[in-house]
C-alpha cells in the first residue's frame, strides 16, 4: 500500500548514509532465517532492498521480510490481470467467495506486486502473501525458509480484573489500519475494537524496542470539534519544503498533516487539518508521486474519483477551524480524476503509473496499471 | 486445459478399475473417460481424518519421463505440464485463464505425487490432470489428451450451532448520541460480510442507511466471537454538517431494531441458529462525561467475599468498564478477584479471591473509560471549540477511596 516514492527513497539514501542510520548492510540486521508463522496478513509496505513489511494484527505484531526480490524491473510499463481474485483462488484452492485481499504493495525495486491474502474466512482462515509478476504471473510467497525480524506491538492496557480469569483472555484487540517504512522506522497506524481512539506508533527499524504510539490530536473541520479519537484509514509520508510530513485520513474523512519531527513516543501532537472529503466517503488508499517537477498526492475513496493533490497546496492550506457549509467538503484545492472510480488499493508501479486494485460495478476485481493522472 | 469441453461429460467409464479411490467420491472425469493404452492411474490419497488434506498419486507415466523428472529438478511449471489439479467449474468457461493450485511435486519410484499447500474446501470439485507424451484415449485419433480424475470433500451437513449471546449495551433504552454495540456470539465467527448480515431498521421495518462506520478489517475479539461495530460518528455528533445532510442514525423517542441476519457465517461456514433483534428506544442525548463524584460506592464486610459495588447511575461501556477498573491496596497492590457488570452496565461488582481483609483500600479507574455515548472521565466525546471547552484529555488513572470495616 505504502511506497514512499523513488524521489524520496534517493533523497533519503543520501541523508541517512551520511547520518549512517540505516544503510544496505544493516537493513537485515537482526533477522533470522527460517520458518515464518503469521497469524494473519493486513496492510503491507515495502522498504528499500525488497524489504517487506506485514502487518500482523492477529499476532499483534509486524514482520520485516527480506524478500530478496531486487532484481530489475522490466521494460514493461502496463499491467492487467482481470478476476485477479478468481485466479488467486484457483491457485490456493478455493472458491473466490473464500478470498479477501486486504492489501497490496509494489516492490519498487522489481515492480513484482504483493498481495496480502486471507484464504477462508472462519476458524481455517489461513494468511497468503501472492507476488504478482510484471507479466501478471501469480506465485504464492513461500514462508517456510525466509529472512525476518519481528516487532512485537505493546499489550493492550492493563485489565480491571487482576490475576485471574480475563487477563488470559483479553477481548481488546489492536487491528493495524496501515504501515509505511520511513528512514530508519516503521509508521503503524492501530484501531483498538473498544476505544475509538487512534494509535499512530513509530517503530525503529531494525527492530530493536516498541515504543508506545504516539496519541495524536486532531480538529476535525466538519465536525466543527477537536477530534482526538478518530481512527486513522490510511496515511502517507511527504516532504513538504524541506520537512517530512504525514498526510493521514481519518475514518471519517478529513485529512490531517503531521510533522513527523513531532512524532515521538507519548506525544500528544495537533494535526493540521487540510480538507474534508465529505459524507458518506470513506478514504481507501493514498500514494504520491512527481509529476513535472511537482509532488502530487493520489487519494482513493469510496464515493468519489480518485483525488489528486499538490502538495503544495497542502503548504498552502490553512487549517481548517470552523465547521465547513455546504455539504461537508472544503480546505485545499483538488482534481478529481472520475475514471477513478472503484479503486479500494493504491500503490505506485513506476515513475509514471500507479496500479490498482480496482472492483467494476459487475463485482469483477482486477490488478490494473494506470497512467498517474 | 479445455480439451473437456469437446467431450460428452457422460462418456461410459468402462475402465474404472484404474481409478483406485481411496478418499471421497470420484465425481467425473471431465477430460477424457475412454480407456487408455497403458493402465495410468490417479490417486487421491487421504492424509487427514477430515479428508482435506490430500496427496495425488499419478501412476503409469513412462519410465522416461519418470527418470527425467528425477535426474533433473524441475520448474513448477514443468511439473504442472505434467500433473496439475485445478478448482473445476460447473461452466467451464469459467476455468479460462485460471491457474492450477499451488503445492509441491516430488517424484517416486513408479509415481509422481502433488500435495496441495492447502487443504481442500468441502462441496468444491477438484480435477487433477496428468499429461504424457503419447497420453491418448485408446482408439480415437492421434491427438494427446490429459488423463484426469476428480474428486469432492463432501461438505459437512447443515448443522447451525451458533447464535447471538448477546448485544450490549444490554439497555433497552439507549442514548441517542450511542457510540457502539458490541454483539456477542456464543462461538467464532467467520469474517469479510457483516455490514450484509447486519442492519439497523425503525419499529416500522424501515431500514437505516448506513449507520455504521464499516471498517474493513471488521472489529473482533482475539476468540473471533464478538464483533464491534461502531455507529458512524458523522451520524451521531450534533450540528454538523453530515446531520444536516442525511439525519442521525438514531433519533429521539423512536424505537430502532438491530438485527442480525442468520446467514452470517459462524467460524465452520455454517448460518446461525436463529436471527436475532435487538430492540430498543432512543433517549436523550448523553453529553456529560461520567463524573465518579457522583458514583456510590458499597465496600463489603471485613471476613467475607461479598461484593465490592460502585453504581454508576447510568450505564458503561461494557467492554472498558470490564477492563479499565481495578482494586489496590492503600499501597497500590493490586487485590486479586474477578468483576463483573450488572443492572444493564450500571454496576460494577468485584469479587476477591480470598476474604476481604479489613483497612483502607483504592479503586482505580482509567479516565479512558467510557459511557454509552463514548464519553470519558473528565472529557466529553465532542469537544465544541466553538462553546469554548477546550479541554485537553489526559489518559490517567483516579483512585477512589474505599474502607472494609
Amino acid at each position: 500500500m505504502k511506497t514512499f516514492s523513488r524521489y524520496y527513497w534517493c533523497s533519503l539514501a543520501s541523508a541517512v548514509l551520511v547520518a549512517g542510520s540505516i544503510h544496505g548492510a544493516s537493513l537485515t540486521e537482526g533477522m533470522k532465517e527460517g520458518a515464518l508463522a503469521l497469524r494473519s496478513a493486513g496492510p503491507l509496505a515495502f522498504g528499500p532492498g525488497g524489504l517487506l513489511f506485514v502487518a500482523d494484527s492477529k499476532a499483534a505484531a509486524l514482520v520485516a521480510i527480506a524478500t530478496g526480490d531486487t532484481g530489475a524491473a522490466p521494460a514493461k510499463k502496463t499491467l492487467k490481470v482481470e478476476g485477479i481474485n478468481q485466479k488467486i483462488a484457483a491457485l490456493l484452492g478455493v472458491t473466490s467467495d473464500q478470498i479477501l485481499i486486504n492489501d497490496m504493495a509494489v516492490n519498487p525495486v522489481s515492480q513484482n506486486a504483493y498481495l496480502a491474502v486471507s484464504r477462508g474466512r472462519g476458524t481455517d482462515m489461513t494468511p497468503v502473501l501472492v507476488k504478482v509478476n510484471p507479466d501478471g504471473r501469480l506465485e504464492v510467497m513461500g514462508l517456510e525458509k525466509v529472512k525476518f525480524s519481528r516487532a512485537e506491538l505493546p499489550d493492550a492496557p492493563v485489565d480491571g480484573v487482576v490475576g485471574q480469569g480475563n487477563r488470559q483472555s483479553n477481548p481488546r484487540n489492536e487491528t493495524i489500519t496501515d504501515v509505511a517504512f520511513l528512514e530508519d522506522r516503521v509508521l503503524v497506524a492501530g484501531l483498538s475494537n473498544e476505544e475509538f481512539s487512534s494509535t499512530l506508533r513509530a517503530i525503529p527499524f531494525p527492530f530493536k524496542n516498541v515504543e508506545k504510539g504516539t496519541s495524536v490530536e486532531m480538529y476535525h473541520g466538519a465536525h466543527g470539534r477537536f477530534e482526538t479519537r478518530s481512527p486513522i484509514r490510511t496515511f502517507v509520508p511527504f516532504k513538504v519544503g524541506n520537512q517530512l510530513q504525514l498526510l493521514a485520513a481519518y475514518t471519517c474523512t478529513p485529512l490531517v498533516q503531521f510533522p513527523i519531527s513531532e512524532l515521538v513516543p507519548g506525544a500528544k501532537i495537533k494535526g493540521k487539518t487540510v480538507a474534508e472529503l465529505g459524507n458518506r466517503n470513506r478514504p481507501l488508499d493514498m500514494i504520491v508521486y512527481q509529476q513535472g517537477g511537482k509532488d502530487y498526492l493520489l487519494l482513493a475513496n469510496s464515493s468519489r474519483g480518485l483525488m489528486k493533490i499538490a502538495t503544495d497546496q497542502i503548504e498552502k492550506t490553512d487549517s481548517i477551524s470552523t465547521p465547513v457549509p455546504d455539504g461537508g467538503k472544503s480546505g485545499m484545492v483538488y482534481e478529481t480524476i472520475a475514471s477513478g472510480t472503484g479503486i479500494e488499493q493504491l500503490d505506485r508501479f513506476d515513475g509514471s503509473h500507479a496500479l490498482v486494485l480496482r472492483r467494476t460495478e459487475a463485482g469483477v476485481l482486477s490488478l490494473e496499471s494506470m497512467t498517474l493522472p | 486445459m479445455r480439451w473437456f469441453i469437446a467431450v460428452p461429460s457422460l462418456q461410459p467409464l468402462r475402465r474404472l478399475s484404474w481409478l483406485l479411490i481411496t478418499l471421497a467420491e470420484v465425481v467425473w472425469c471431465s477430460c477424457w473417460a475412454q480407456p487408455f493404452a497403458s493402465s495410468y492411474s490417479i490417486t487421491w490419497n487421504k492424509l487427514s481424518p477430515d479428508k482435506r488434506t490430500v496427496e495425488v498419486e499419478a501412476s503409469g507415466l513412462p519410465s522416461k519421463t519418470l527418470e527425467r523428472l528425477r535426474r533433473t529438478t524441475p520448474s513448477t511449471s514443468e511439473w504442472q505440464q505434467v500433473l496439475s489439479v485445478f478448482v473445476e467449474h460447473p461452466d467451464p468457461m469459467d476455468e479460462l485463464g485460471l491457474p492450477p493450485v499451488v503445492g509441491t511435486y516430488k517424484v517416486g519410484r513408479a509415481s509422481i505425487y502433488f500435495r496441495p499447500s492447502y487443504p481442500l474446501q468441502p462441496g468444491v470439485v477438484y480435477r487433477a490432470e496428468l499429461r504424457a507424451p503419447g497420453l491418448k484415449p485408446d482408439g480415437v485419433g492421434s491427438r494427446e489428451l490429459p488423463f484426469c480424475s476428480t474428486m469432492k470433500v463432501p461438505r459437512a451437513a447443515l448443522v447451525p450451532t451458533t447464535m447471538v449471546r448477546e448485544v450490549r449495551p444490554t439497555s433497552d433504552e439507549l442514548p441517542e448520541n450511542l457510540l457502539k454495540f458490541y454483539i456477542q456470539f456464543s462461538g467464532p465467527m467467520s469474517r469479510g460480510d457483516i455490514y450484509e448480515h447486519i442492519h439497523l431498521r425503525t419499529a416500522a421495518g424501515a431500514k437505516v442507511e448506513d449507520p455504521f462506520l464499516e471498517i474493513d478489517e471488521e472489529l473482533w475479539d482475539p476468540s473471533e466471537s464478538r464483533l464491534t461495530l461502531f455507529i458512524d460518528p458523522g451520524r451521531i455528533k450534533r450540528g454538523v454538517q453530515p446531520l444536516d445532510e442525511v439525519g442521525p442514525a438514531l433519533e429521539i423517542g423512536k424505537r430502532y431494531i438491530l438485527r442480525i441476519d442468520r446467514d452470517l457465517q459462524d467460524g465452520s461456514g455454517q448460518p446461525l441458529m436463529a436471527s436475532f433483534d435487538k430492540s430498543f428506544v432512543v433517549g436523550p442525548p448523553d453529553r456529560d462525561p461520567p463524573d465518579p463524584v457522583r458514583w456510590e460506592v458499597r465496600a463489603p464486610v471485613r471476613g467475607t467475599q461479598n461484593a465490592l459495588s460502585v453504581l454508576f447511575f447510568e450505564s458503561m461501556d461494557h467492554a472498558l468498564a470490564s477492563r479499565m477498573i481495578r482494586v489496590t491496596d492503600e499501597s497500590g497492590a493490586p487485590i486479586s478477584g474477578r468483576s463483573e457488570l450488572a443492572d444493564q452496565e450500571r454496576r460494577w461488582h468485584f469479587f476477591p479471591t480470598t476474604r476481604w481483609p479489613s483497612g483502607r483500600m483504592k479503586i482505580q479507574v482509567q479516565t479512558a473509560i467510557e459511557d454509552l455515548a463514548g464519553n470519558n472521565i473528565g472529557k466529553a466525546f465532542d469537544v465544541d471549540l466553538f462553546e469554548g471547552v477546550q479541554k485537553r484529555f489526559v489518559n490517567t488513572t483516579i483512585s477512589i477511596p474505599f474502607e472494609v470495616r
